[in-house]
């Protein structure tokens, strides 16, 4: 009895399991992003904060720098809580994720147009320059997909 | 034994299952990814809060 209900589910519990280990790839992709996105910035604000101490920047322009690393972990945690706990992302999830992604993809734009900050030492400027490049890249990655997902 | 008990015993397999399914290329799921994250934006936003606070100045507002 037993043995003949399990032979009647296991063809629908496989196909359940195979689902559900397939997630969507624009959820890995978009997961995978974030955490760039985290790493980066925390490799900013880190060299950020050493050239501050270090005298190379001061408090001021330290402080333009890491406002705006602020507004990428607060953008990057909430993106993260809409992904979390979703197998496949749906289309008002994606629309979510593009929407709180947009405004600090701008502000990314904005600081690298305006030069950023007054960065008079170059490696610092360079390095400053090229994580927020790799920052903004990881929001189009993740913008790109869900659009075209 | 009977659906509940039956369904009670299938799960932790299948949750099983799943997982080694997920990391059979070994690649870290979505999940664990966005574990690696929040962990991440947790501590940059702590570092810049203390840098804020060590220098006086009122913490960004979010957004």
């Amino acid at each position: 009895m037993v043995a003949s209900k399990l032979r009647n589910l296991a063809p629908v519990l496989l196909v359940c399991l195979v689902l559900a280990a397939c997630s969507d790839s624009a959820l890995k992709t978009t997961s995978r992003a974030l955490l760039d996105i985290a790493q980066a910035n925390g490799a900013l604000q880190t060299a950020v904060i050493e050239s501050n101490k270090s005298g190379v920047l001061n408090d001021t322009q330290a402080a333009a720098i890491l406002t705006v690393c602020s507004k990428i972990n607060t953008a990057g945690a909430e993106a993260s809580q809409v992904t979390r706990g979703l197998t496949k992302l749906d289309t008002t999830s994606k629309t979510k994720i593009v929407d709180i992604m947009a405004p600090i993809a701008a502000a990314i734009q904005d600081a690298l147009a305006k030069d950023l900050v007054p960065i008079t030492d170059a490696a610092l400027r360079q390095k400053v320059q090229a994580s927020l490049v790799t920052i903004q890249t990881a929001i189009n990655s993740i913008r790109l997909v869900l659009v075209s997902s | 034994m009977n659906y509940l008990a039956l369904i009670n015993a299938i799960l932790p397999i299948a949750a099983n299952i799943i997982t080694i399914i997920r990391n059979q290329d070994g690649t870290l799921t979505a999940v664990a990814y966005l574990d690696q994250a929040d962990a991440q934006f947790a501590t940059n936003a702590k570092q810049i809060s203390d840098w804020f606070a060590a220098h006086g100045k009122p913490a960004p507002t979010p957004n």
